[in-house]
């Protein structure tokens, strides 16, 4: 009888502990996923490999879908060695980037890299970079953390039609 | 190494050309080809020609620009024989002509790349009143140029005819040089 009685507190005992383990594994799964979901990605694309030149650019919009600002805080992809936000600023018909240190995403709002605008400067290619082929670029945000995106790679021609 | 000159006051509009001589642009001059070879404004003579000034470590405005030309030569069809576009590159240290030659290859209508000494391109952007600066970046991209971005269309007589700015499409860029190519 005494036995009995021990198993079965073994038992409830064990159960619990997998319950408790199960319920934290579900709750971190759901507040990774939900700030995963903060930012969502789309227009994006990344221009093809001009022969002599090792610079390209992507770009992409990025919605906040959150109650809270966001700040995309850096950028980097295994097909350049660095990074860069830079914004274009036309002035009296001459053309200057401006280096950004970082990228503000306010609240349920959206931000557009666009050609001749803000964009994402890939420095220092490692590969070449063909229409019709992706990269992995790596976007980290000060509240949603790092968001990875495949981005398809579009000709110049593509771009300008 | 900064490079100056003066800005030049232009309009971009380009929703009515009138395609008017701007006699105060422009200019013959000498360069160094992608070939390596002179080239003098005088060679495409016969020709109208879209001249721009840009480096080929720019990462946005400079390919956009080329491919929109690319897509305007196709828009023209059979004129687009008679336009010869014209690329001069404000980096002459990193933009070598065998660099040139690499990069405008990407481009189907085979543009002329052109490079000089800084004094050289001084003189020809001064001609053009453009401008463009070299600016240490302080990150890794070392550095870059402000830079104007206006395409100047020259007539088959070598003239200043038009200017197109950032904003226009390769539609507009295409009836504007319809209409040049009309006018003789």
């Amino acid at each position: 009888m005494f036995n009995v009685c021990q198993t079965s507190m073994r038992q409830v005992r064990y159960g619990f502990t997998i319950a408790t383990v199960l319920l934290v594994c579900s709750l971190y799964l759901q507040v990774g996923c939900k700030k995963k979901d903060i930012i969502k990605v789309d227009q994006d694309w990344v221009s093809e490999s001009i022969p002599g030149s090792r610079i390209s650019a992507a770009y992409m919009n990025l919605v906040n879908t959150s109650e809270a600002d966001d700040t995309l805080l850096s950028a980097d992809t295994d097909a350049f060695e660095t990074v860069e936000f830079h914004n274009l600023i036309e002035d009296d018909g001459v053309t200057r980037m401006e280096f950004m240190e970082s990228v503000a995403i306010p609240a349920g709002q959206s931000v557009q890299f666009t050609p001749g605008g803000m964009h994402i400067m890939l420095i220092n290619r490692k590969k070449e970079l063909k229409s019709g082929d992706y990269i992995e670029l790596n976007l980290h945000f000060e509240n949603a953390g790092l968001v990875t995106r495949k981005s398809p790679v579009k000709s110049m021609e593509e771009q300008v039609k | 190494m900064g490079i100056f000159i003066i800005t030049g006051a232009w309009s971009c509009k380009t929703e009515s050309p009138k395609l008017e001589i701007l006699d105060t642009l422009g200019g013959d001059f000498t360069l160094t080809d992608q070939n390596g070879k002179a080239f003098n404004l005088k060679d495409v003579r016969g020709k109208a020609v879209l001249l721009f000034f840009g480096y080929t470590s720019c990462p946005d405005v400079c390919p956009l620009t080329l491919a929109k030309f690319n897509a305007a030569y196709k828009k023209l069809g059979g004129s687009a024989d008679q336009v010869k576009t014209i690329f001069i590159s404000v980096d002459p240290q990193r933009d070598k002509p065998e660099k040139l030659k690499q990069y405008l290859s990407y481009f189907k209508y085979e543009p002329i790349g052109l490079t000089g000494t800084p004094e050289e391109l001084t003189k020809v952007a001064q001609l053009f009143k453009v401008l463009f600066v070299k600016r240490l970046t302080g990150t890794s991209s070392g550095y870059l140029f402000d830079h104007s971005t206006a395409t100047f269309l020259i007539d088959k007589q070598g003239r200043v005819r038009h200017l197109f700015g950032q904003n226009d499409r390769p539609d507009t860029i295409a009836t504007v040089i319809s209409v040049l190519l009309k006018a003789g």
